[in-house]
């Protein structure tokens, strides 16, 4: 599945409000319910699920990256948010630290393959210094829609 | 000193996130240089991220390379985690249940 049909205009963030880890996952969940890509009746079952998968063991995978993911019955492709924090987030990441850009994906219970091919193409773009800064760098949304597009170009 | 395995992901979910960062833990402990070889790509297998963009999916053949000294016990060591991650590593430490 292309990055670009999971991280739209109306499923990027430029700029998180909360400060906290747990804050940024539910304004992301927030997100995908203004999205329409989730109900208001399940958003709150899955945050307690994202939570949940952070307590087995942070998604902070270093390098200023986070990917908090879950498998959940309210996605029927797999869905997702992109989000930024100039200031960053403590996701007590494997690095020690702080967050700044973070890709929530939300799969279907029996997706495997397509899980791990989306998270492939997350760690190959992030691990990417230059990409990671123009992400991170990128002005407004439309300049991070245009960066989804091209990554699939690259990948 | 060189080591070499091929092994198959044993975990049904394929190498995920906590696989991936269990096993870059465990190689952290080994001098050795660790590199992890699925299809065309060839990782540093101490980093997460880059096993990450490895995608190996449930039954990927993988090939594991050590060099140092301790590369022998470190080729045995991950290669017996990465066929069975659902092992606990140690009694003590045992691995959060695999729910994702």
């Amino acid at each position: 599945m292309k990055l670009a049909d999971i991280f739209t205009r109306e499923t990027i963030v430029p700029e998180l409000k909360a400060a906290t880890k747990k804050d940024a996952i539910e304004e992301m969940v927030s997100t995908l319910v203004k999205a329409k890509l989730v109900s208001q009746a399940q958003s709150g079952d899955l945050l307690a699920a994202l939570v949940r998968r952070e307590e087995i063991g942070s998604t902070g995978i270093g390098r200023g990256v986070g990917v908090p993911h879950v498998k959940h019955p309210c996605a029927s492709r797999i869905i997702g948010v992109f989000a930024r924090s100039s200031k960053g987030i403590e996701f007590n990441a494997l690095d020690g630290g702080p967050v700044y850009i973070v890709f929530m994906l939300v799969s279907p219970p029996d997706c495997v393959e397509p899980h791990l091919k989306t998270l492939k193409k997350v760690s190959a773009l992030t691990s990417d210094n230059d990409f990671r800064r123009f992400l991170i760098n990128a002005k407004d949304c439309s300049e991070l829609v245009e960066l989804m597009k091209e990554a699939d170009e690259r990948l | 000193m060189r080591s070499e395995m091929q092994i198959v992901i044993g975990s049904k979910l394929g190498l995920h996130l906590r696989v991936a960062r269990d096993f870059a833990e465990m190689a952290r402990k080994f001098s050795s240089k660790v590199r992890v070889v699925c299809e065309t790509r060839d990782v540093d297998g101490k980093s997460v991220l880059e096993m990450l963009t490895l995608g190996a999916v449930p039954g990927s053949k993988v090939r594991l390379r050590a060099d140092g000294d301790d590369a022998e016990e470190a080729v045995q060591r991950l290669s017996e985690y990465l066929a069975s991650p659902e092992t606990p590593l140690t009694a003590a430490a045992p691995h959060a249940k695999e729910t994702r």
